[in-house]
């Protein structure tokens, strides 16, 4: 038996109406991926099939701590298909359900799921899909625990490099901006563009999100340092990079004042 | 007396240090009496309950406050004023999943720590239920029951007593609402066997169990014989409605003023029967004084004659 498993089903089942009548028709067929047995499963039928369904605003107050979090990428999904409501399609999407049967959070797993759709034509095509990279950038970053100190060093837990299609940042910026100011999307938006620019989305030490354009050399440096790095090897990727030699300890330094770089174990 | 001794962490993973047992601890939890109920912003609204004008007006049916905790939200200035004059409170969690150890984090035991070290409360308390998915996210006021399963029963022991020894505080499982519950046991013999592993004590919410029972298709009292009703420590009062959605009538536990006749009923039922029942809330905490007062007065009445009415008349 696995308490936490059937919790987990359970918990997807309270948002997903479509589960609870896939799970009321077949449970087996519906829950055959999950480590449980036929017993566990027929515990889930057992209660009235309505009762699932007592309190229909729950997705929505869900919803809205998401949304929170994506609000000029749900702003331009709203606009594009007229209403919230497609919006809570997430609830019945696989990455929700993923994310709640493995623990993860579900914040980050919109993100996913609302990029897709967009990438996939729905919700505002590209430009949603570009914005909904950035901000799935900003969640991470929210999250980010620091790291202890040590030798070696590694690219700022705070910050995130994204890949992003030309005016994406642009677009992302106006309708920040304007969702600030009025809670309304600017009718003229920038166009988004073909090709790559590199972003970098930054927690700052006074806890706020800002994203900025950055060179490529940069990007790149930060990238090699995703992962815990020797000094010596960031110096040479440094050079590979276009650095001077005997630059290299200069630019790292700069990058740790600037809290892009960090030292670590 | 003789001491029961029972294993719990050590400083050391090979010292043995001997913990005491439920029964002896009871001696360190004060009698509280009655009280009321809040949460971050509760008090608020218009025509949310005045704290102050409540104390000022009827300071015997408000010995205590029960504080609802988020804390990454903290305490409200209502909450906080009342701790700053050192008046009697409880510390209930709104914010941690009991049967899952990677939600007693480093970060929020930090927090919890300072939070009751400001609120000094007789005791921690809360739903021993799902209040979030996944890691801790800010707004998911999830609330779910927990599986009424033997081996649920056993998580949920273990996380009690986990967070009883990094707080220091005893922490009394409290009966969640629902609208579906899931598994093989009643949930009063759930709750015995998770007082029983984690040798705790329970707060019985009167209402949460009424809704259970009803959901179950059980009389309001049934299972209440075989329960050990001497681990009840706290017990909840609120009012509900009757709601129904496509035909199925359910009952929204909404802290309203109107108690239901089996939250009355199960009240009726434990409280002559609780020799150790200390705290008795009515929640109620977006309602006006006036009906509060009403509510509380009836509260009070209702426990006259029980060995928690003959302490609060001592």
């Amino acid at each position: 038996m696995s308490a936490r498993a059937l919790q987990r089903v359970v918990v997807r089942m309270h948002h997903d109406p479509a589960l609870v009548a896939a799970v009321y028709a077949d449970a087996g067929a519906a829950l055959e991926a999950l480590d449980l047995t036929p017993a566990e499963r027929d515990l889930l039928t057992v209660p009235d099939r309505r009762a699932w369904g007592v309190d229909p605003a729950r997705r929505d107050r869900v919803f809205e701590a998401v949304r929170r979090e994506y609000p000029v990428t749900c702003a331009l999904a709203q606009i594009s298909v007229g209403a919230r409501g497609p919006l809570l399609g997430f609830f019945s999407s696989p990455e929700f359900h993923r994310a709640v049967q493995s623990r993860r959070a579900i914040t980050p797993a919109f993100g996913a799921w609302i990029e897709g759709s967009a990438r996939a034509g729905r919700f505002g095509k590209k430009p949603t899909a570009e914005v909904a990279r950035l901000e799935s950038a900003t969640v991470e970053v929210r999250r980010a625990v620091d790291v202890p100190p040590g030798e070696r060093w590694v690219r700022a837990p705070w910050i995130r490099v994204v890949d992003a299609s030309p005016g994406a940042l642009e677009l992302y910026q106006a309708v920040f901006a304007s969702l600030r100011a009025s809670s309304t999307v600017p009718s003229s938006l920038p166009r988004v563009g073909r090709g790559v620019t590199r972003v970098v989305v930054e927690r700052n030490a006074a806890h706020e999100v800002v994203l900025g354009s950055v060179s490529a050399p940069l990007a790149g440096l930060l990238r090699r340092a995703e992962a815990p790095v020797a000094a010596s090897l960031l110096h040479d990727a440094a050079r590979e990079l276009g650095a001077e030699p005997g630059d290299e300890p200069t630019i790292l330094a700069s990058l740790h004042a600037d809290r892009l770089l960090v030292r670590c174990p | 007396m003789a001491r029961r001794y029972h294993r719990a962490a050590a400083p050391t993973p090979w010292q043995h240090r001997p913990v005491p047992s439920f029964t002896d601890r009871l001696s360190d939890l004060p009698f509280l009496g009655l009280g009321i109920s809040t949460e971050y912003g509760a008090h608020d609204g218009d025509g949310a309950l005045d704290l102050r004008a409540l104390q000022a007006a009827a300071p015997e049916l408000a010995a205590f406050l029960e504080v609802g905790v988020e804390v990454e939200k903290g305490l409200d200035a209502h909450a906080a004023a009342w701790v700053s004059e050192g008046l009697p409170a409880t510390y209930h969690f709104l914010d941690v999943n009991l049967d899952e150890p990677e939600d007693l984090d480093a970060h929020w035991l930090d927090r919890v720590r300072s939070l009751a070290a400001e609120v000094k409360p007789a005791w921690m308390c809360g739903d021993a239920g799902l209040w979030h998915f996944g890691p801790r996210e800010p707004a998911h006021m999830l609330l779910l029951p927990p599986i009424l399963t033997d081996d649920a029963a056993g998580e949920l022991a273990e996380g009690i007593v986990a967070l009883r020894e990094a707080t220091g505080l005893e922490v009394l499982p409290e009966n969640p609402p629902g609208a579906v519950y899931v598994g093989d046991l009643h949930l009063l013999d759930f709750f015995a066997r998770v007082c029983d592993r984690a040798d705790t004590g329970l707060l019985l919410d009167a209402a949460h169990l009424a809704i259970y029972q009803r959901v179950a298709g059980h009389d309001p009292l049934a299972g209440l014989d075989g329960f050990p009703l001497d681990r009840v420590v706290e017990m909840h009062v609120a009012g509900g409605v009757v709601r129904e959605h496509d035909g199925y009538p359910f009952v929204d536990d909404a802290h309203g003023l109107d108690v239901l006749p089996d939250t009355w009923a199960v009240l009726d039922a434990v409280a002559p029967r609780a020799p150790e029942l200390r705290a008795v809330v009515f929640e109620a905490e977006r309602n006006p004084l006036g009906g509060v007062i009403d509510g509380l007065r009836a509260l009070a009445q209702r426990l006259d004659g029980t060995p928690f009415g003959a302490k609060r008349a001592s």
